[in-house]
């Protein structure tokens, strides 16, 4: 092993910028992601939850394809798959946000489902006594619970998103690791700019989940 | 739109895939086993009477569940390599990321399920005057491994498709195999849905399979309260929760 000594951190911090650059995109292409679920699971976890097997149907193939599927998977179909067969072609960026869109809806139409079926049916009940349209019911009464229930499981699955986020760098986007790939090439000295990388984003994967126990706590607050 | 799709090249290099099925499923048994041990070993640091090793398990569980699998594979195969002037062996090194990563996960699922066993069932335990050895073993284990094994499923199935991520360290497991003979035919198409589609089959075959091992272990429980809800079919298991 090499002596602590041996460590240099000059080779980090003069790179550090194209870094933290690099660092930047993977939480951008994981907030994309995350965006996308969160826009897909509610319609899916409507559909899922429907009497008629027509809308039942589809969203529970849609939910067992998309956690049924390696995420590099996903993102190798969608960049490479898709293009040859001129379905669509995808940038970098585009296909690895839109690979962790679909996996990360299945995901997140478990969270709407679980987090809908969590409200009392009582409140329900109260809502159409008081007068309140179905659509009311739903905007006014169902939604603001179920959103207290779903946010700290959907913050649990934007950090496994994040850390899904690092592995677009695969189909060449210029991400962290494929900047750190660059410069320890350059400079040799691999050691150090693994590292780094390494704990940079261990480190914003901590503070996304320790933000979500606090959002649990705080969302909490007020409840029996 | 889709045209010429031709799966003819994935029937003949069938053998190759079949071997990555192999090593795929090799690697997430021992990494799941691996994990098994590693979580009983982290959940018993949580519940230590020493506070240095209880926060040192807590921090190694909070650490780990924030490391992505694909940055702890570089780090290992390029960083730590490279330092210690060595090679490391692309399934051994596989193995070690899948399970040291698991644990952490394994540790919570362990912990949850200690904790669900009423206390009562220890009270009871020891004032029929069986020893903590005897009432750890024959009362609470087999307890806690039944609360626990829902959850231990999903475990093992996300261990069963991270194992794609080590073929970007040159683990020949299907990811790999597809990869290569996807460039060697110019076929990404054909070979990468047919990747996809055995990666669920397979998650579909394992999820299917634990259900009826969580079943078994339920026999025994004649009273209907003992007996949980139908869950839904396939899908509806437990929410992905700190994945």
């Amino acid at each position: 092993m090499v002596p602590v000594a041996a460590f240099d951190t000059s080779v980090i911090t003069d790179n550090l910028d194209p870094l933290l650059d690099g660092l930047l995109l993977t939480v951008e292409v994981a907030a994309a992601g995350f965006g996308i679920a969160v826009v897909l699971g509610l319609p899916l976890a409507l559909a899922g939850a429907s009497v008629s097997p027509l809308l039942r149907a589809p969203a529970t193939a849609w939910i067992a394809l998309a956690r049924g599927i390696p995420l590099l998977v996903v993102i190798f179909w969608l960049y490479y798959a898709a293009a040859q067969q001129g379905l669509f072609s995808l940038g970098d960026f585009s296909a690895g946000a839109l690979a962790l869109g679909l996996t990360g809806s299945g995901y997140m139409a478990e969270i709407y489902r679980s987090a809908l079926n969590a409200v009392p049916a009582g409140q329900r009940e109260a809502a159409a006594a008081i007068g309140l349209s179905r659509s009311q019911a739903f905007r006014l009464v169902l939604v603001p619970q179920a959103a207290r229930t779903a946010l700290p499981p959907a913050m649990n699955l934007f950090v496994m998103l994040l850390k899904g986020a690092t592995l677009v760098s695969v189909i060449g986007m210029a991400d962290m690791f494929y900047v750190a790939k660059l410069v320890a090439v350059n400079e040799f000295k691999p050691f150090e700019l693994y590292t780094a990388a390494a704990v940079l984003i261990i480190g914003v994967t901590l503070v996304a989940a320790l933000a979500a126990g606090v959002a649990e706590r705080w969302l909490s607050r007020g409840q029996r | 739109m889709i045209a010429g799709v031709d799966f003819t090249p994935v029937w003949e290099q069938r053998g190759a895939l079949l071997s990555g099925i192999g090593t795929m499923a090799l690697i997430s048994v021992v990494s799941f086993a691996l994990s098994i041990v590693g979580g009983l070993i982290l959940a018993g640091m949580r519940r230590s009477r020493s506070v240095p090793i209880r926060v040192a398990g807590f921090v190694l569980i909070q650490v780990m569940r924030g490391i992505a699998l694909y940055v702890l594979l570089l780090w290992l195969f390029f960083g730590l390599a490279a330092a210690g002037g060595f090679q490391f062996n692309p399934v051994p090194a596989g193995i070690l990321a899948l399970s040291l990563l698991n644990s952490a996960y394994m540790a919570e699922v362990f912990r949850a399920g200690y904790d669900a066993v009423p206390p009562g069932q220890k009270e009871a335990a020891l004032a029929l005057g069986l020893s903590r050895w005897t009432w750890f073993r024959t009362v609470h284990l087999p307890q806690v491994v039944q609360v626990s094994l829902p959850a231990m499923g999903n475990v093992f199935v996300d261990i069963v498709k991270d194992t794609s991520v080590l073929s970007v360290v040159g683990v020949t497991e299907l990811m790999r195999e597809s990869q290569r003979w996807a460039q060697f035919y110019d076929l990404p198409f054909e070979f990468y849905t047919a990747a996809a589609a055995i990666y669920l089959a397979i998650v579909l075959v394992v999820t299917v399979a634990w259900r009826r091992l969580e079943r078994y272990s339920r026999r025994h429980l004649v009273h209907a309260e003992a007996t949980p809800p139908r869950r839904r079919l396939l899908f509806g298991f437990a929410l992905p929760g700190t994945r």
